[in-house]
């Protein structure tokens, strides 16, 4: 049953008189083992959004199931341990967040934090840190003398090593050059194949197109579309600009050559569909 | 003609047991854009801060419009190159807009008279001038690139570095930031030269020279039709070409040579005739 | 996201807000000093009202002065409490030991509550109407007879200025860095306290680490920028004190008068 918002609301510093309407009426589904990606201007909401799957916040009203676990405004922090084991999420530019003498202490902080023993949780951060590609003999190095890339890794290895059920991730490509983000997509689907359940934010809808199962839409703190990416990439083009977003390039490419009087059939979603449109001929206006 | 910089020779290693640069060579002419491209960690950031003396090289010289790098010239030399920097938030040392453009000018000692003229002007170059009274926290990452571009405009410098400037920005910031530079483009053409630092290739089309760096090596350099017809040798740097040349490699009729978007789709239209 | 009121400037166009820094500065000192020794009802009164007065004038709705005095009430609950139980004298109300609550200490606790509050307001005052920045300045320049002495002002002002500019973007990076550890099972509330202080390094390193970097690339944007040293260079906003701080120093000065007035009537 995944992970399901039931009538969400959340306000910032409720009752102060900085308080701030964040999230209205969200109803939302992620289900389990499939890949959610959540796109929308920034300021829309989805860092909120996703800071509610493992009960960093909590709604002001309604609530947000997470398998059996209920989150409320009124869910105890004591409670929240065990959400947290379950849902790791990686934050924007997480190499910000490592601290350890180790990158091999490092990954298994989050491991021992959830109870797992010493011996237990250095197995752990060793699968983690190969399943995510971190060469062994950077394991006992300091994770301040990596490179920017690698130490994105082992910040996300350090996530996957207490071996979350659900794997939220804020802009992971953020920064990364070319080569950096097709392997990040690679990692995407890996995890969905290992049975994970993925939610992404992302600014790239070329990532979005590549990986997602199913596209969430933010629009000032609400819901505005949750399908899939075939269907929300073949809405008009004036509803994506009134929301400010953006199509993939295949999408932009095609209405390029549209106002120039090349016809396709449909829009495609990335660029192997634009070239086979294209191969396939076509229509001159 | 002058060159506006001229690099010969340049060694520098982080470490005493590897080299960054080697031996590296680049002369970039009055007026161009250029942009440098190479995959993180490739060397082209470690190039700019070489290039205004923040840090030191091993070896070799840079030269910027005929005067040598030294601990004698290197304020000279700053002051006609202005640079703004990858992350937003680290470069704005002003507590508002206004203040962080005036930055530079108290630093060069302007007469406080003129310096909200000076401001007015620049931020209105890159059209911030209504934001001139907001806090940092109060604009967007694109905003904020561009204020840090009107910081060095005030102090009109010949050449502006733009150290990935927009890698960290969101696409509607990137964006703005790229039509600002257009811009400048048109409005100062061969007064000003441009150095764009970037991986993203559909930025570096934009540009008149593109000049490939990988582990300190120059390995392609000539204008973006010339460098993106070199498909492999990109691949092999951990590139890729911008949209519109990767869409023409996977078509089965295509171009001899790589076309921008503009003249793929003239491509196009013209083949279906 | 965070409810610290005290040092939050918010930006208007009140009389007050347009005030030179450094008239507020003064004003404010004055007023402390000399509200140090109200010593009655009629004093404390006074006091108040000058307060109120002022707030009016600022434009700024009493809820943003009352969410400032929160994080405080601890603080003078706990003195108010001191005063209740320690002061002799009599009558007294109730006595338990060596605790006796007096008439006299009632008294006591409630001109002490009012002070604190007042002082509390009048610096909210200051902060609310005033850019952090603009206070660095006044600083600067109400030290700049110290540079005679060889103080370095003009460095510590700068100084003072960036950490200011800083702050927002810190409190932002140190919540960031607590998300992420909680996500990976951070708690401070289990365990003893060796435990619980060593939860708190996972979240200070990063945070040394990611202040460091900022101020490593923030002194290259300054020296980019052509910043040699913080004397050598003009100045963009200028402080000047024009016709509205004249008015504003001959308030405080009417404020003082019939404070005292007060005071010789009322018989010391």
């Amino acid at each position: 049953m995944a992970i399901r918002f039931e009538q969400v609301n959340f306000t910032y510093g409720a009752g102060t008189t900085l308080s701030q309407d964040v999230l209205h009426d969200i109803n939302v589904n992620m289900p389990t083992g499939e890949i959610t990606a959540i796109i929308g201007q920034t300021g829309s909401g989805k860092s909120t959004l996703i800071q509610h799957i493992n009960g960093l916040l909590k709604p002001t009203t309604g609530q947000v199931l997470i398998d059996d676990f209920k989150l409320t405004s009124g869910t105890k922090e004591k409670q929240l341990i065990q959400l947290r084991q379950k849902v790791g999420i990686v934050f924007q530019f997480p190499e910000n967040q490592l601290f350890a003498n180790t990158v091999i202490e490092d990954v298994m902080y989050g491991p021992l934090n959830f109870g797992m023993t010493k011996a237990a949780a250095k197995i752990a951060a060793e699968q983690a840190l190969t399943r995510i590609g971190v060469s062994e003999n950077l394991w006992s190095k300091s994770p301040f003398d990596l490179s920017g890339g690698q130490m994105r890794r082992v910040a996300m290895a350090g996530t996957l090593a207490s071996d979350p059920s659900v794997i939220v991730l804020d802009e992971p490509a953020a920064g990364l050059d070319p080569r950096g983000q097709a392997e990040l997509l690679a990692l995407v689907l890996e995890l969905k194949k290992m049975g994970k359940t993925v939610v992404f934010i992302s600014h790239q809808m070329e990532h979005v197109v590549t990986v997602a199962d199913q596209v969430i839409v933010m629009h000032e703190g609400r819901i505005v579309a949750q399908e899939a990416p075939k269907v929300l990439f073949n809405r008009d083009l004036s509803w994506f600009q009134d929301l400010m977003l953006d199509l993939p390039k295949a999408g932009q490419f095609a209405e390029k050559m549209k106002a120039a009087g090349l016809i396709l059939p449909r829009r495609p979603l990335n660029l192997q569909d634009l070239a086979s449109l294209i191969n396939k001929g076509a229509q001159h206006e | 003609m002058t060159k506006a910089i001229k690099i010969n020779n340049l060694k520098y290693s982080y470490d005493s047991d590897q080299n960054l640069f080697d031996d590296f060579n680049l002369d970039i002419e009055t007026g161009e854009w250029v942009a440098l491209v190479g995959h993180n960690g490739s060397g082209k950031s470690t190039l700019a801060k070489l290039i205004l003396g923040l840090i030191a090289a091993t070896g070799g010289t840079i030269s910027v419009f005929d005067d040598i790098l030294s601990p004698e010239t290197v304020y000279r030399i700053r002051e006609q190159i202005g640079m703004v920097f990858q992350n937003p938030d680290n470069q704005f040392v002003g507590a508002t807009v206004a203040d962080d453009v005036a930055f530079g000018l108290e630093n060069k000692q302007v007469a406080s008279i003129e310096m909200p003229r000076l401001i007015e002007e620049a931020l209105t170059i890159v059209d911030m001038q209504a934001f001139k009274d907001r806090e940092p926290h109060m604009l967007s990452g694109g905003q904020k690139q561009r204020v840090a571009l009107a910081s060095v405009l005030a102090l009109k410098p010949k050449i502006i570095i733009l150290d990935e400037a927009t890698a960290m920005l969101d696409p509607a910031g990137r964006q703005m930031v790229m039509a600002t530079l257009t811009s400048l483009r048109e409005r100062f053409g061969k007064a000003l030269t441009l150095i764009t630092i970037t991986h993203d290739m559909d930025e570096a089309a934009l540009a008149d020279r593109v000049v490939v760096i990988n582990d300190g090596q120059l390995i392609l350099d000539g204008t973006p039709h010339q460098v993106f017809s070199q498909q492999t040798m990109l691949r092999d740097s951990g590139l890729e070409l911008p949209f519109s040349g990767e869409l023409a490699s996977q078509l089965h009729n295509h171009p001899e040579k790589y076309l921008d978007e503009r003249e793929l789709i003239q491509w196009l239209s013209d083949l279906s005739k | 996201m965070n409810n610290i009121m005290i040092g939050r400037f918010v930006p208007g166009e009140s009389l007050i807000h347009r005030l030179d820094p450094r008239t507020k500065m003064i004003g404010t000192f004055i007023y402390i000093f000399v509200m140090l020794w109200a010593n009655n009802w009629q004093t404390y009164l006074w006091s108040a009202v000058f307060v109120v007065g002022l707030i009016k004038f600022t434009g700024q709705p009493f809820k943003l002065y009352w969410d400032g005095l929160k994080p405080i009430f601890w603080l003078i609950l706990f003195t108010v409490i001191l005063q209740l139980l320690f002061t002799p004298g009599s009558p007294v109300l109730w006595h338990l030991g060596p605790l006796s609550v007096t008439v006299p200490g009632v008294v006591n606790a409630i001109y002490v509550m009012v002070r604190f509050v007042l002082i509390i307001l009048m610096s909210t005052i200051l902060t609310l109407t005033t850019p952090p920045t603009s206070i660095a300045n006044a600083i600067e320049s109400l030290l700049g007879p110290l540079k005679k002495i060889k103080v370095p002002v003009a460095e510590l002002a700068l100084m003072l200025s960036i950490a200011l500019r800083f702050v927002p973007l810190l409190m932002d990076e140190t919540q960031k860095i607590m998300n992420a550890q909680k996500s990976r099972g951070m708690s401070f509330s289990t365990g003893g306290p060796i435990k619980r202080a060593k939860a708190i390094i996972p979240l200070l390193i990063p945070l040394f680490v990611g202040a460091l970097q900022r101020a490593l690339d923030l002194a290259n944007a300054m020296e980019v920028r052509g910043f040699k040293d913080a004397v050598q260079r003009t100045r963009y906003r200028i402080l000047h004190y024009d016709r509205n701080d004249y008015i504003a120093f001959f308030t405080i000065v009417f404020f003082v008068i019939i404070f005292f007035g007060i005071k010789i009537v009322t018989g010391f």
